[in-house]
Parts: C-alpha cells; structure tokens; sequence
C-alpha cells in the first residue's frame, strides 16, 4: 500500500515514516507544498497523509489538486488547528478523515485502515489474528468460525487491538480512540480495565486463547506471543 | 424619533407663541390705526362744518339735516364743553335698519351768539372689514410660510443626511471578519466626510488588529502541537522497546500524561483567546436539547464507570443562534465537571427547559472561594488533570452569546448546581 506523508516538521515526518513503514506500508514524503504538489501530480497513491500548515502554501490546495485529476487516493488531513471550521471545509472538499495534533501513531495507523477497507469495495474483506476473524463491514467478530456477541465498545476496542497488534497500547490511546475527545483529561482511564475484562471474558467463552496481555497497568498488547 | 422630526418639532414649538403673538400685535396694530384714522376724518369733517358755520351762521329753521351723520342742533347757552369729545357708540343705519357700531364726535360751537351743538358719526363698518381681510390674509400668509419652511426643512434633511444614512448602512453589513476593506461614502458635508474618515480609519485598525490575533492564535497552536506530537510520538516509539522496566514504562507514561495536559491547556487557552477575538462568527441555529442528549450519551460510560446515574429532564429545544464547536465545548464541559467532580455512586441531574440548561452533581464543597469558580486556573489541586480552564471557558462563552452561568452549593443536600440561563435578563442581546 503506498501512503504519501506530507509534513513540513522533519522530525515528524521521520517519526510517522518509520513508524508507518513498520507497518508493512510503502511511504514516499514531501516535506513542502511545491514538492507535495510535484509527487501528487507524478505518482499515484493508495493514501496522502497531508498536514495542511506548509511554509510554502497550503495543504488544502493538494486536496483540490487531487479532486480535480479525479485521484482515487483517500486523504487523511492533519493539523495543528482543532477548529471546526477547518474539518469541514476539509472534508467538503473530500478529505476522508481529519486528525489534530498531537494524536497518537496507532491512532493514525487504525485511520488509515479503516480508511482503506471503506475503499476497498471489493467483495468481503475481513482481518485475521489468530483464532479471530473480524468483519468490519458487518462489525461481526468470529473465533473458529463461531460468531462472538460484542457491544459495539467491545468490537471498537478489538479492532484498534488488531489493526495495532504487537504493540504496547497505553489505556490513554486506546480510551481515545474507543471513547473520542470526551475522555480527553479524564483522570482516571481504570475504567477501561472493566471493558477489557469483558473483552477477554467473552473471547476466552469462545474457546479463544487469551491473546490480550496488559503490561504493568500501562497499557494492552494484543499478541499471539506467550 | 428621527432627528428630522425632532428638529421639526422645535421649531413648530419655537413658531407657535410667535404666532400667537403676532396675531393678537397685528390686530392691536391694525384697529389702533383704523381707529385714529377715523377720529382724524372726524376732525376734518368737524373744521370743515366749522367753516361752513362761520360763513353762512344758519337760523334755527334753516338747519339742513339731510346728511345723517351729521347732526347741529342749536343750543340757548353757550356749550360747556371746550373741545370735541369722541366717544365709540352704536346708531341705527336707516338703510338696512342694523344697528352698528359707529364713532361720534361731539362738540358745541358758537358763531356769533349762535350756539350748535354738533354731532358727527362714522360707522365702522368698512374699516372693520378691511381689518378683517387683512388679517385673514396675513394669516394665510404666515401659515402658507410655515409648511413651506416644514416640507423644505424635510427635504433638505433627506439629502443632507443621505451620506449619514449610507455610513449606517455600511457599518450594519460591516463583519470584522470580511477579507475586503469597507469604503464610506464621500460627502461634501465636513461632518460626515470626517466620520467617514474616522470609521475607515479605525476599521482598519480594528482589522490588522483581528488579522494579528487570528494569525498569533493559529501560529501558537501550530508552532506548539508540532513539537508535542514529535515528544509524544518519540515516546509511543520508546513504549515499543523490550527492554524497558516496568518503572520506565510508567515515567513514559507520566510524560504521554503530562504531554496530553500541556497540549489540552494550550487549546483551552487559545480556544479562550479566540473567543475573545471574536473569531467564532459563524453561528447556527443549535438545539440545545438535541446537543445535551448526544453529549449524556457520549459520557454515558464515563459515568458508568464511577457508578453514576444520569438524570434528565430535557424539553425539546430550544433553538439558540451559537456556533456548533462552542456549544460543545460549553455543555460538554459543565457535563464532564460534573461527574469528574461528583462523588461515585451518586446521580447527576441534568435539566433543560425553554430558558436555562441546570446540571446538579452531588459532593465536597468547593476548596476555594466560590465566587472564584469561573476564573481561570482555579482548580481543586487534589485533581492533577484538571487544566482549571473548563469552567472558565463556559463562561466565556455563555457570556459571548449572551447567557449568564449561576453557580450554588446547597450543604444541606451536599449538591452543587451551575445553571445557564439562555437569556441574559439585564441586558438581552439580539
């Protein structure tokens, strides 16, 4: 899958790009509008990742770029500005999604799967760990090949576990992602603790081996490893 | 009342005793010189009949009396009186049989041990219409003056204050927010060429002005999230590593912790700086209600989490014209309050009626002066999350579109209430 990072800081964007090709993506980057619009023009992508405050112009303007040559790349706006205002007019002019600084590298990697299974139109997609198959287009969950009944909290939080498997997860990612900007300064995140345990129970129930380990009270991996 | 009526006003009532006046002068003028007019005509008649008795002295049988208005009767004795009376009287007009008013000169005269008493008179008759007309008349007159000077006045007004109108007309579609630069219409009044002048100028500066404020608050937000995004995702990365202790695992995650609280009081802050710079223009008709229940849901586990009960008596609407982003950030934030500040295992209340939003929480009373709870960074220091801006920002805002935020702890039930009411009484704004 090749993802386009458009990102003016260096050390982010080196950050974001070993990160993301850790996950098994292909990134190119561009680090200035001019050059930004150069690669748009040149290559095709699967996902533009595109921060819109750039020293020599502005994101918003790639987007437009990339509408009109009917690009079929899905884009993923991040900025430093949590205004509203902004996100709209992002999306209006057909950004798929749009993230504010900070967030969290596996909360960037769930967008951009998510992002690309809504692309994927093809057929049923379906994500695989384990013992567990998960449906995103159906939000159903199997274990060899038995349906598990999950809250939509619970499949929420298995997904983002899958999509970053073999990652230490800290309670505050996952409870941002599950939970959105209202958990934001929440003092305590130990009620997250009561939704894993149920997760755990209810796959366990399912003759599924407990593949969810917490790690010093940190935070969760999901990982087949003993 | 419009200045045009005002004016017209004051100098109807400046016009008006000048009138009055002037009716009751004229008249006064007007029958004081009909009336030495007729005395003199008297006098003359008078000599005249003098003259005339001088020359030919008539006896008694032959005193002519053909002209009515004059009388001579001879007297035995010479008359006592030394010079002619005039007395105002009234007299039978043999004509027409009315009886008028007329003016009667009386006098004795001797010519030669004849003795005459005369009497003349003169009707007033004509003297009294021509007064008439001449006062009807310049009654019309002043009248017919007077709405002239009020339809011109009028007139002029209108044009004078066209340019006053057309500034008006400006500042109302005027947005602080608008790219192009207002221009006023120019006049040859000096006034209004200055107003406009004035208001250009301070417009400009009011813009540079708003255009900085923006740009620091979108530069600060800029220049602030990039280097913490870089700290938190160097960190994240580091969480990765295997070899890391369970201590160092935790001090990553105070610092993710602390990274978070710098980021959000950054925002607060700068949300706050924004709505003091007005920025939020962009309002929509917002339902409250609709709003309030999204947001109970959003928390809903949250609440759960420390065994709280959300009640809530919600009406439908209202409608207030606000922006979608500070609607949130206001309720969301008076909801959040209240369960992290609530005591676990207890209920919160949440109301909203046609005219206020109240939530109610049950807890400890405040550790600070209450009347400081709406202040920036006054927080209960017990919560380290807490950035003491969430209260402050409800504020802000309530006060930005008009509402006004009332807090209370009643002991007794150990409850604290914090009540926004839509309309501000003392001073409803639009």
């Amino acid at each position: 899958m090749k993802i386009l990072l458009i990102e003016d800081e260096p050390d982010l964007l080196v950050t974001m790009q070993q990160y993301l090709e850790n996950e098994d993506y292909l990134v190119s980057t561009a680090s200035t509008f001019h050059m930004a619009s150069k690669k748009v023009n040149d290559y095709i992508y699967d996902c533009i990742v595109v921060d819109i405050t750039l020293p020599d112009g502005n994101g918003m303007s790639i987007i437009e770029q990339l509408k009109e040559a009917h690009s079929q790349a899905g884009i993923i706006i991040i900025s430093a500005k949590n205004s509203l205002d902004d996100k709209l007019s992002g999306l209006n002019l057909g950004a798929d999604d749009y993230l504010t600084k900070p967030f969290y590298l596996p909360e960037l990697n769930a967008r951009i799967r998510s992002l690309m299974r809504r692309r994927q139109h093809l057929g049923e997609s379906q994500l695989v760990f384990g013992e567990i198959t998960m449906f995103p287009n159906r939000k159903e969950v199997k274990v060899a090949n038995q349906p598990v009944d999950l809250t939509a909290k619970e499949y929420a939080l298995l997904l983002f576990m899958v999509t970053n498997k073999d990652r230490l997860l800290s309670k505050e990612v996952i409870a941002e992602h599950v939970w959105g900007d209202y958990m934001d300064n929440v003092d305590s995140h130990d009620f997250l603790y009561t939704h894993v345990r149920n997760l755990r129970k209810k796959m366990l129930a399912c003759g599924c081996p407990d593949y969810i380990k917490s790690r010093y009270g940190v935070g969760y991996v999901l990982t087949a490893d003993k | 009342m419009k200045l045009v009526q005002k004016t017209t006003r004051y100098i109807f009532l400046a016009l008006l005793p000048i009138a009055l006046g002037g009716v009751f002068l004229l008249d006064y003028f007007i029958h004081q010189t009909i009336s030495d007019e007729i005395d003199e005509l008297l006098h003359r008649e008078y000599e005249q009949v003098k003259l005339k008795l001088r020359q030919h002295p008539p006896e008694a049988t032959t005193l002519r009396n053909w002209d009515h208005n004059l009388q001579i009767t001879i007297a035995t004795t010479p008359g006592s009186l030394s010079s002619p009376i005039l007395a105002d009287s009234t007299f039978v007009d043999p004509l027409d049989n009315e009886l008028v008013r007329v003016r009667k000169l009386l006098a004795t005269y001797s010519v030669k041990q004849h003795h005459y008493v005369i009497t003349l008179h003169q009707p007033y008759l004509e003297f009294d219409e021509i007064a008439h007309i001449l006062s009807m008349g310049i009654i019309i007159c002043f009248l017919a003056l007077v709405s002239f000077l009020l339809l011109f006045e009028a007139a002029i007004f209108q044009r004078i204050w066209r340019p006053f109108y057309a500034i008006i007309d400006q500042l109302k579609m005027y947005r602080i927010d608008q790219s192009e630069s207002v221009t006023f219409p120019v006049s040859d009044v000096d006034e209004f060429a200055l107003l406009s002048q004035s208001l250009e100028k301070m417009i400009r500066r009011a813009g540079y002005q708003y255009r900085q404020q923006k740009q620091f608050a979108d530069n600060a937000s800029h220049e602030m999230q990039t280097p913490l995004s870089i700290l938190s995702f160097e960190l994240d990365l580091l969480q990765q590593s295997s070899q890391l202790t369970e201590a160092d695992l935790h001090r990553i995650q105070r610092s993710q912790h602390t990274i978070k609280r710098l980021s959000s009081m950054n925002q607060s802050l700068l949300l706050l700086t924004k709505i003091d710079n007005q920025q939020f223009i962009q309002n929509e008709s917002i339902n409250i209600s609709e709003i309030t229940n999204q947001l109970i849901e959003n928390y809903a586990d949250y609440a759960a989490h420390k065994g709280m009960i959300l009640n809530r008596i919600i009406k439908d609407g209202p409608y207030r014209p606000m922006n979608r982003q500070l609607a949130f950030v206001l309720f969301s934030n008076l909801i959040k309050n209240a369960i992290r500040h609530g005591s676990p295992n207890t209920s919160i209340l949440i109301q909203v009626t046609s005219h206020s939003f109240i939530i109610t929480n049950q807890g400890d009373p405040l550790p600070f002066p209450e009347e400081e709870i709406f202040q920036r960074f006054v927080r209960n220091q017990a919560l380290p999350q807490s950035t003491g801006l969430g209260l402050a920002l409800v504020k802000e805002i309530a006060d930005q579109y008009g509402m006004s935020v009332y807090y209370a702890y009643a002991s007794s039930i150990r409850r604290h209430i914090v009540e926004v009411k839509f309309e501000n009484e003392s001073e409803p704004k639009k």
